[in-house]
């Protein structure tokens, strides 16, 4: 649906996208994953056509982007904007008028979207009325309203609090599930790994690894153990099956190397420190790209 | 599909600015100062009136048959005579007595002496002043001629001076009666309502863009709209928005002119007429699309409102040039600075409109004025479009003009 073929963009000396090449398919949630500065903004306003690459093609369905298809897109950006004197309504509706569609169909899909939000008693008020939280979800039913095929969302979830998060992961399952194709970028991996079908991982504008999630973690991810226990750990990365020891404030994680037996090492556990917790887990995305970058 | 965004972007920002408090306040007063303005010059005009009824006028060291005289002119216009003792008590009157006006204090034969005075609170009660000058003055020179054996109706026909009447000659051969005074104050009134309007509209347009910038809510703008659609949805839609304004308000004067002015007979300045405010009407709209395509572009490169404000002074500078020499322009229309200026696009709306106002240039004059404005509209607007695609992402700093001149030499 969405492909990129050796995209580069330049700002002055610094590359911020470098040879970048994927494709995001029809009808799957594809992420767009790294830290900080990585490239994954410059990335999504090359493909929504706000800035053009210096080098490379942005095709959709095979077709470079034409204005028209941006009314089959919807675009959540990364800083959200919004008419603060604006009222809910005749923002929405505005927003979707931009996009081709008329006023009835609009009305529809705003009613549907305030309900699902818990937001219709707001219709008629002002955004500057509105909660932060409130905002957020108006600012993401703006992008839907119309409803796109393709949306694009950069980093959805960022400021928002925990019930938000879920509402908001939610309704892109649920759009996802209706055939439409998501785009969306994040720099919290647990975000992507619960989300994503695809992936394409970025680190200071190239992209480090790019195909679907699950075959992504069978070929680089190490097995790792999560061992949540009391007492002194320091000796757990010398042991001969460890890898690596990430330590979390609750737990540590440990990567495992090739062959390693997980009943050795737990034997080898409970001879210095009380277990409370020890799951075998399927290798973390942030563990793939931690070593990855490093290779 | 393209005009259709414009339109759309074009419809908000008029519903926008239409709703706001300014803009009703300003279009429901523009008539009331339009009123004001076409009957100012009236009333400046006609000091005579500042007689008031009932004060006093004192007088001093006068011949009986003087204030006999005086006595009788002054009471037709409701003033009291107050014959004074002498210039003591005279001078206590006057300073505590509120009715008491002035005084005149005559020191010896009025047919003889030089000078005499007149006394009051403010020095500046010229009506006053020129009245007892005119009636005392009359009476001493007719009662010299009187004196002198000679006819007084001979010496006034003799010594009649032919009255000079300035009159306009205009193309349509009309004569229309007006004085530069009447002239200079509309067009002032004239040029001050179309550099307000454009410097207002102007800024509406730059400070929305900037907003929306510093907002952000122009990248979702801009993913659904070009950025000429955008700027040009705001142009359209801020200028449609100073139409309806102006709608309001030549509807308003028309209603003046065409109504109320037979109705109360009262005259109205020349230059207040329909063909007048068509001009206007014109003139404002290529000077807004010129000085509104020059702010949206500011708008798009500038960081913020005060970053706007840096960028716009040449701007401001160019407006204020036609105000500042606004009587110099109308009392040279024919002086070559006038013609460049109103020929420079920066400033021809404004120069132009004040030529049009004293002396209505021949009309050749008039469309090479509107090629000019026309060509350099499209060529701001060209600019403007390039620097708005450039600056409208940029954020982080405050941008100079060195910068904008290299995105312009970039694209």
């Amino acid at each position: 649906m969405i492909s990129l073929e050796k995209v580069t963009k330049e700002y002055g000396s610094t590359k911020a996208v470098e040879d970048l090449s994927f494709n995001a398919p029809e009808g799957g949630i594809f992420g767009l994953i790294g830290p900080n500065g990585a490239g994954k903004t410059t990335t999504i306003r090359m493909i929504m056509n706000i800035i053009e690459p210096d080098q490379g093609s942005i095709l959709f369905d095979g077709e470079p982007l034409v204005e028209k298809d941006k009314d089959r897109i919807g675009y959540l950006p990364e800083e959200r904007g919004i008419y603060k004197k604006s009222k809910v309504n005749d923002l929405l509706i505005y927003l979707g008028r931009l996009k081709g569609r008329s006023d009835d169909f609009l009305q529809n899909n705003i009613d549907l979207w305030l309900d699902r939000f818990q937001l219709s008693r707001w219709k008629d008020s002002k955004i500057e009325e509105l909660s932060k939280g409130m905002t957020q979800k108006i600012q993401f039913i703006a992008s839907v309203v119309h409803d796109p095929d393709i949306l694009i969302l950069d980093e959805p979830f960022s400021g928002l609090d925990p019930v938000s998060t879920d509402l908001l992961r939610e309704s892109i399952a649920r759009i996802a599930k209706s055939g439409k194709t998501i785009l969306f970028s994040t720099h919290i991996m647990e975000q992507a790994e619960r989300i994503c079908n695809q992936i394409v991982l970025l680190n200071k504008g190239k992209a480090v690894v790019n195909g679907p999630l699950n075959k992504i973690k069978d070929e680089f991810g190490t097995r790792s153990v999560v061992v949540d226990f009391t007492g002194d750990g320091s000796f757990i990365k010398n042991l001969p099956q460890v890898e690596k020891v990430i330590e979390y404030p609750q737990y540590i994680e440990i990567a495992l190397k090739d062959g390693a037996d997980t009943d050795e090492l737990l034997k080898q556990l409970i001879q210095y420190v009380s277990i409370r917790r020890f799951e075998i887990v399927a290798p973390s995305l942030h563990n793939i790209f931690v070593s990855l970058i490093k290779e | 599909m393209n005009k259709n965004k414009t339109a759309i972007i074009a419809k908000r920002e008029f519903s926008a600015i239409v709703k706001t408090r300014t803009f009703i306040i300003i279009t429901v007063l523009g008539p009331f100062l339009i009123f004001a303005l076409t009957a100012l010059p009236n009333i400046i005009n006609s000091n005579t009136e500042q007689i008031q009824k009932g004060s006093a006028i004192g007088i001093v060291g006068a011949q009986k048959e003087i204030i006999s005289m005086l006595r009788s002119v002054f009471e037709q216009k409701g003033v009291i005579l107050i014959e004074g003792e002498d210039e003591d008590s005279m001078k206590r009157m006057l300073l505590d007595e509120s009715a008491m006006q002035g005084y005149v204090a005559i020191d010896g034969d009025l047919t003889k002496i030089d000078s005499y005075s007149y006394y009051s609170k403010t020095g500046t009660d010229f009506a006053y002043s020129e009245m007892i000058n005119a009636v005392l003055g009359d009476w001493a020179i007719k009662w010299r001629i009187e004196e002198a054996g000679i006819e007084l109706e001979r010496v006034e026909n003799l010594t009649r001076r032919p009255s000079l009447e300035v009159k306009k000659l205009t193309k349509t051969g009309e004569e229309s009666n007006q004085d530069l005074y009447t002239i200079i104050i509309t067009s002032i009134a004239f040029i001050m309502l179309l550099y307000m309007s454009v410097l207002l509209y102007g800024q509406m347009i730059g400070r929305a863009i900037v907003v929306e910038k510093s907002s952000k809510i122009v990248e979702i703008l801009l993913s659904s709209a070009r950025p000429k659609q955008i700027m040009f949805g705001k142009i359209i839609g801020v200028g449609a928005a100073g139409l309806v304004q102006y709608g309001v308000w030549i509807i308003s004067a028309l209603f003046i002119i065409l109504v109320l002015s037979p109705i109360l007979s009262f005259t109205l300045p020349a230059a207040i007429n329909p063909t007048m405010l068509f001009l206007l009407v014109l003139f404002f709209l290529v000077a807004f699309l010129m000085y509104g395509a020059a702010y949206a572009a500011l708008g798009a490169a500038a960081e913020n409102e005060q970053n706007l404000g840096q960028l716009s002074w040449p701007l401001i500078v160019f407006l204020v040039i036609p105000m500042v020499m606004a009587s110099t322009i109308i009392m040279n229309p024919d002086s070559a600075f006038t013609y460049i200026l109103s020929y420079f696009p920066l400033t021809s709306p404004m120069v132009m409109f004040m030529r049009v106002l004293v002396n209505m240039p021949p009309l050749w004059e008039m469309i090479l004025c509107f090629t000019i404005l026309l060509l350099s509209i499209w060529a701001i607007v060209i600019l403007a479009a390039k620097i708005f695609r450039t600056g409208i992402l940029m954020t982080g700093k405050p941008v100079t003009f060195r910068e904008i001149i290299r995105w312009l030499k970039r694209s």
